[in-house]
């Protein structure tokens, strides 16, 4: 099962394959297809409703799935924005992500808003019910991070930024964490079309339903209890330090 | 919602009736029943579910009100141009 990372967790080598695995995906212009779809769907349901969540969730991993054609070895990391606040944080060095504003003319302007803070998350981590919990996390701890990037990661077609990726990875990690901290809590649909049961937009053979359980779909995260074998423990990397701690989990 | 015009910050912002000339040229989102323009630009919006609008170019900032999105993409343009004109003056440095 393929573990999801903090990004300041990659090592060198595993930092090195997502870059020029991006750079592989952006030359047979699956990179502009994935921003297109997003831009095309953005009105219609992926935004604003109950299908956010699943809606990204399939994305990121049809993305993840088409990295890991590049090395098999590959997973998403994720961008903790409430930890990592400054632009002189290693995500966007030059050796990572900074490199991609000019080679893609993504016009970044980091710091073009503010952004959500831990207690914020841990408030919203702490909702009783998927309703009001989906909703805080889209708006604003999801938004702002998009503000806070500007240029490309600001619009629609914000996929076309490789941050986005890690960005939603982290999204995508705090509804795990909190799936896994409201083992009841149902799925809510928000209005008609958007049920559990219901096609998601540009996948029609996919619903909520079908990526619920993200273990199923192949990968966890590494806030969850794992062991980590020997050799990914001596392949640590020195370029990007100790972590700092991730927000808390709800207790 | 109403045809309507203001100026902020030296900009024209201007919602209004689109032509037919642009009815064609455009697949309109939902939404998206009047042209809204800055400085004679159009700028493309849609509306959200519950209801709020946002800019394709600026479309993580919500509001009820496209003119009132036409502001906030206008404060947003100045902090971002800031930004990058700061960024640009410390690489010549």
């Amino acid at each position: 099962m393929g573990v999801r990372k903090n990004y300041r967790n990659l090592t060198n080598v595993e930092r090195d394959r997502l870059v020029q695995a991006l750079y592989q995906l952006k030359a047979t212009d699956l990179v502009d297809q994935f921003a297109e779809i997003h831009a095309m769907h953005f009105f219609h349901n992926i935004h604003r409703s109950s299908h956010f969540l699943p809606w990204h969730r399939e994305m990121l991993l049809r993305f993840e799935r088409a990295l890991q054609e590049q090395h098999p070895d590959i997973t998403i990391p994720y961008w903790d924005s409430t930890v990592d606040r400054r632009p002189s944080n290693p995500l966007w060095n030059d050796s990572f992500l900074g490199q991609f504003d000019s080679a893609w003319d993504l016009r970044r302007a980091l710091g073009s808003g503010p952004l959500s803070t831990s207690r914020q998350v841990r408030i919203n981590q702490g909702r009783d019910n998927y309703d009001s919990f989906w909703r805080e996390l889209e708006n604003p701890i999801h938004n702002r991070p998009h503000v806070w990037v500007g240029g490309v990661m600001a619009g629609a077609a914000s996929p076309g930024d490789p941050v986005f990726y890690l960005h939603h990875g982290w999204i995508d990690m705090l509804w795990a964490r909190w799936q896994l901290a409201h083992p009841e809590a149902p799925f809510e649909a928000s209005g008609p079309g958007v049920g559990l049961d219901d096609p998601l937009m540009e996948w029609p053979d996919r619903t909520p339903a079908d990526v619920l359980d993200h273990h199923a779909l192949g990968y966890t995260y590494d806030i969850e209890e794992i062991t980590y074998d020997i050799e990914e423990i001596t392949d640590r990397p020195a370029e990007f330090g100790t972590p700092p701690a991730t927000s808390a989990p709800a207790a | 919602m109403e045809p309507e015009h203001q100026e902020y910050k030296g900009h024209r912002i201007e919602l209004r009736a689109p032509t037919a000339d642009t009815l064609r040229a455009r697949e309109a989102e939902p939404g998206e029943e009047f042209e809204l323009l800055i400085d004679e630009v159009p700028i493309r919006y849609g509306q959200l579910p519950d209801g709020s609008y946002a800019l394709r170019e600026y479309a993580y900032d919500w509001s009820d009100n496209p003119m009132d999105l036409a502001r906030k993409f206008i404060d947003y343009q100045d902090r971002a141009n800031e930004i990058r004109r700061k960024a640009e003056s410390r690489r010549e440095d």
